[in-house]
């Protein structure tokens, strides 16, 4: 359901939240036609054509009624969804609840040609939030479009239509600031990978890998008829191999004769690596999601990355092997385990990959770690990201120790183990500043480095209290894109106030800004006043902030 | 043939994965009935025929990659 989220998250104009039930509502309104005709006619035409339902996916048949049923579902729904459109139903709905006015109307934004007046379907132009232009990507990325919608999009966009060449998508403007803010996070998680694929639980998997194909090897050879033979050299034998060396130093890999064994050896690894790969970036993606749902609320998102920070503490402890810490452990259920069991003893040519599906039930902590790093990214795709960043890195260890050496111990685990932990841990501290950050508590590390450095945390306000007019005191900030303007401003206590955000073509994540202490959170125009009644004061500091605390003020109440 | 049970104690495992491990190898011995591992315990309670020596076992702990140590035996050997 590509709606209700966007929905909740904006709102109606003027930054009143959307209920729930109305939220769904208006989901259900604007796209059940389209969906309900694009699937009956999907599926209509895949049961039409003779042995489609039947076909697997290597088959031609699969793949071709796959694509007939597709365009024939799309050249029927695309009439239903203009007459839709036209009548100011179907996903025209959703755009209602956009912001009101076109921001073309509205403020002069010559560079987006709007819901209007393109081609006759509203439908065809992706949805502007806080009043500014979202370019395709972005909008089907977030699901604030359909993709069967965006292929409209995506002609009008290449027309010219949506944005002008060279007008900067806000939400991709956003994105860059979050990605370069990330970079240093990214290279983390691919380190973390890399160790964690020398070490802990990958270590233990790649055996459970081998020992998967010693056994289909063993099968096959005694179907042969042929004396159980497990040839040296092969990914497969890694654990044969230690059989006979137990933990004597590694032996030296066998030069490989010819090609072909070389690729018998890597398959069954790649097909573990791709199992893994595709089944955490799914994690990823829904913890992300449901990261990005919770963090609505500044206070509970606040909360619970607190608690994933915690926790991803104590597993890098026990990672590094703090006594104390190492015993703390995930123990899966023991029908989870069953699976796991049962998997390396299928004699299916899928069963590397099923495996490497199967071990996201017996996940050791660093992998729990990773997956909160996950839900606490943002957002879906974020998360995935973290999730699949993390299972690459740790492929060229994982290939490394299983093919090269022929075994999957790693001579000096120890140190790299510990290594590992610290990383972990620093991600959890990293996380657990945001989560400070977020709620709004007088120690992180900005506050404190400020102290180190001498100067107070929050220096003195550089606005001063305005003077109350008819009782109520009315401060004025002006929300840029590098940041409120005054930083700070005093307020009397006790007296009534009330904050205007001026926004003037603001284009930043800044248009979502809260108040932490006091819960509460409001979504600005690109360009307009907005004002906050905050009531009655009492003396102390409210930070404000944006909803990812890039941007931060104060209110020097006093 | 009786069984026996034989209880290892297994230092080195960190994740489920390596509980699997330990019971995968071990299971992989011609003789072993059944092989349950906690990594939480530490403990391994496997139940071999009479004719697998406790040695056989330990052996294959440490084909695992971990190390291993008799706690109890139960049953004639």
């Amino acid at each position: 359901m590509p709606a209700p989220r966007p929905l909740l998250r904006r709102g109606y104009p003027g930054g009143v939240r959307l209920e729930l039930r109305r939220a769904f509502a208006v989901a259900l309104a604007a796209d059940t036609a389209s969906i309900l005709t694009m699937e009956l006619m999907d599926n209509a035409v895949v049961l039409a054509i003779p042995g489609a339902m039947d076909a697997g996916l290597r088959d031609a048949l699969f793949w071709g009624s796959l694509v007939v049923s597709l365009t024939v579902a799309f050249v029927v729904t695309v009439p239903v969804n203009r007459w839709l459109i036209a009548r100011g139903r179907g996903h025209a709905v959703v755009h209602e609840m956009h912001h009101g006015p076109h921001p073309a109307q509205r403020d002069g934004n010559a560079g987006h040609t709007g819901h209007t007046g393109r081609a006759g379907h509203g439908g065809a132009v992706p949805c502007a939030v806080g009043g500014v232009p979202l370019c395709p990507p972005y909008a089907i990325r977030h699901r604030r479009i359909r993709p069967r919608i965006a292929i409209f999009i995506g002609s009008s966009w290449n027309a010219g239509g949506t944005l002008r060449p060279g007008a900067r998508c806000s939400f991709c403007e956003h994105h860059r600031n979050h990605e370069r803010e990330h970079t240093m996070n990214w290279w983390a998680i691919f380190g973390a990978g890399l160790l964690a694929g020398a070490t802990t639980c990958a270590v233990a998997q790649g055996g459970l890998l081998v020992g998967l194909l010693n056994r289909q090897k063993k099968a096959a050879a005694e179907a042969d008829g042929a004396k159980v033979l497990v040839t040296a050299g092969a990914a497969g034998s890694a654990r044969g191999g230690q059989r006979a060396g137990a933990r004597k130093p590694a032996p030296k890999a066998t030069p490989r004769t010819s090609s072909s064994s070389t690729t018998d050896d890597l398959v069954p690894v790649a097909g573990f690596l791709l199992g893994k790969l595709v089944i955490l970036t799914l994690a990823g993606l829904v913890l992300g999601a449901f990261g990005s749902f919770i963090a609505l609320d500044a206070r509970i998102g606040g909360l619970a990355q607190l608690v994933a920070a915690a926790i991803m503490i104590v597993f890098g402890l026990g990672a590094a092997g703090v006594p104390g810490f190492s015993e703390i452990q995930f123990t899966p259920p023991a029908s989870w385990t069953r699976v796991v069991r049962k998997s390396t003893r299928s004699q299916s040519a899928f069963a590397p990959f099923l495996l490497g599906v199967a071990v996201i039930l017996i996940p050791c902590g660093v992998t729990i770690s990773m997956m909160l790093l996950a839900a606490t990214a943002g957002s879906a795709v974020a998360g995935g990201a973290v999730m699949a960043v993390f299972v690459l890195g740790t492929a060229p260890m994982f290939t490394a120790y299983g093919f090269f050496t022929q075994r999957y111990v790693s001579p000096d685990s120890r140190r790299m183990s510990i290594l590992l932990g610290i990383v972990v841990v620093l991600m959890g501290l990293f996380t657990l500043n945001a989560s400070l950050t977020a709620l709004a508590s007088p120690i992180t590390v900005q506050s404190i480095v400020a102290q180190l450095r001498g100067t107070p945390a929050v220096a003195a306000p550089v606005a001063a209290a305005p003077a109350p007019v008819n009782g109520v005191q009315v401060l004025k900030i002006d929300a840029t894109t590098s940041g409120y303007s005054p930083s700070s401003i005093a307020a009397k206590a006790g007296v009534p106030t009330k904050v205007v955000f001026h926004t003037d073509n603001t284009r930043s994540c800044i248009v979502y800004t809260t108040f932490p202490s006091i819960g509460k959170q409001v979504v600005l125009p690109d360009s307009g006043d907005t004002e906050v009644d905050l009531g009655a004061l009492a003396a102390g500091e409210i930070p404000i902030s944006c909803s990812m605390g890039m941007y931060t003020g104060t209110i020097v109440v006093s | 043939m009786d069984n026996r049970t034989i209880t290892v104690e297994i230092a080195g495992m960190h994740c489920a994965s390596c509980g699997i491990l330990v019971d995968d190898c071990l299971e992989d011995v011609d003789g072993v009935v059944s092989s349950q591992t906690s990594v939480k315990t530490g403990q391994c309670i496997a139940v071999v025929s009479a004719s697998v020596p406790d040695a056989d076992v330990l052996a294959a702990v440490v084909e695992a990659g971990y190390t291993g140590t008799i706690l109890a035996t139960a049953g004639t050997p």
